[in-house]
């Protein structure tokens, strides 16, 4: 079953005409990606050859959903235009959201943020600055290299990208329900708790590897949900214990500031929450490991 | 950021030695964003030796290794006397294609080990026994 997508999502790319739309359109659809339409106002109407196939070009996400049935978007919008690309999927009602770009203003993402909400919270949103998501062998929404690891029972989720494929190539041989990077940017859509929520309530996940670092309290706040509502084993990994004070790291919202959003105050709050925490990723691994052997 | 915990933690197995900085090349870096990188690093006094590690989603492994390649040239074309060791872990996008093309050029002071774990204490391992 897996979280938030599968094999009868229905997808379309906003942005797709771009290089890195084409580019990333391209490996989607190599992954075996339902992909039905690109939207682009100013070329509404064509349609473009992505290896042999034909993907029409809507001029907007209201015609695409109407004319295709599409249920997931993957945003590749430049970040100036991207808080208009977003409004105008919601407006849609298209039910996912998935947005890679990476440079939103935090500001732009609160105002997206906040109207889906205003609006009935119709449209989940996963992202900004994310890699997307994935379930091995029926679809991918975004940049998760589809070759890392096949279909499996462990469910992950990933404020970074990178940590996403390291960890999903560590447990490859097992494979996963889905994998969700969440991003790493101070306001997110979907969040670790959300995450975590879906792996608990879906049948095809065993165990959930979730990947946290420092900044904000999404880990903290994670730890407490996971504490009353997981059954289900969790394993997690906090980047950013060596990371000096006051210095963003990377992601935009990684900052340790004073005492808060530290890797230590992190980790403390997962395995009060029973939750297993290894040392490096491949020491993570290496837990989740030996919790499904038994 | 995940490096340098794991490059801090190989580092407290040999004599203590920490990471002197984190470059975060970003997502898609292209071989010229890699090389400017490799320059910056190369130029800082307090670093021994360098651990480039990537794991490609955007990011390709051959741009990467190309970059590492054209960095060294670039210095040694400026006259600049490079010493630093260079361990280099490469998976992902253009994994095997990265792993080629450093095989290929064969510099002297380029490794590659192909674990992140065993990577940053070879990196650490060079950076003491300088």
């Amino acid at each position: 079953m897996a979280i938030f997508l599968n094999k009868d999502s229905k997808v379309i790319v906003q942005g797709m005409t771009g290089a890195t739309g084409m580019k990333h359109t391209k490996l989607m659809l190599a992954d075996g990606t339902n992909i039905v339409g690109g939207v682009n106002p100013r070329k509404a109407g064509t349609s473009v050859d992505i290896d042999g196939n034909d993907i029409p070009v809507f001029g907007t996400v209201a015609e695409a959903i109407e004319k295709t049935g599409a249920n997931v978007s993957v945003l590749f919008v430049p970040p100036a235009f991207a808080k208009a690309a977003v409004v105008e999927a919601i407006d849609a009602e298209i039910p996912l959201a998935v947005v890679i770009t990476e440079g939103i203003a935090v500001h732009d993402s609160a105002a997206f943020y906040a109207y889906a909400v205003s609006q009935g919270n119709k449209t989940r949103i996963i992202g900004p600055n994310c890699p997307g998501l994935i379930t091995p062998g029926q679809s991918n929404a975004g940049i998760i290299p589809g070759d890392i690891t096949k279909p499996g029972r462990i469910g992950l989720v990933s404020k970074s990208g990178t940590l996403t494929y390291q960890m999903m190539y560590e447990l490859r041989d097992i494979g996963f329900s889905s994998a969700v990077g969440i991003g790493g940017d101070p306001v997110i859509g979907t969040t670790h708790i959300d995450a975590l929520a879906a792996f608990e309530a879906d049948p095809d996940t065993d165990l959930i590897v979730m990947i946290g670092e420092i900044g904000g309290d999404a880990e903290e706040r994670a730890a407490a949900f996971i504490k009353e509502n997981v059954k289900k084993p969790v394993v997690g990994y906090v980047a950013g214990f060596t990371a000096p004070e006051g210095k963003t790291m990377g992601h935009a919202g990684a900052i340790v500031s004073g005492s808060s959003g530290t890797a230590a105050a992190k980790k403390e709050a997962l395995e009060a929450a029973g939750v297993k925490v290894g040392k490096t990723p491949t020491e993570t691994a290496k837990l989740a490991r030996a919790i499904l052997a038994g | 950021m995940s490096t340098l915990d794991v490059v801090a933690y190989a580092g407290e197995a040999h004599g203590g030695v920490k990471p002197a900085n984190f470059l975060d090349i970003g997502g898609g870096a292209s071989a010229a964003v890699m090389a400017n990188g490799l320059e910056i690093i190369l130029g800082d006094p307090d670093v021994k030796s360098v651990f480039v590690n990537v794991f490609g989603g955007i990011t390709a492994c051959d741009e990467v290794a190309n970059g590492i390649v054209q960095a060294l040239q670039l210095l040694k074309d400026k006259g600049e006397d490079v010493t630093k060791p260079l361990v280099v872990r490469l998976d992902g996008n253009n994994a095997e294609l990265g792993r080629k093309i450093l095989s290929d050029a064969n510099h002297p002071l380029v490794q590659r080990v192909d674990t992140m774990d065993g990577a940053a204490d070879k990196a650490a391992e060079l950076a003491a026994a300088k």
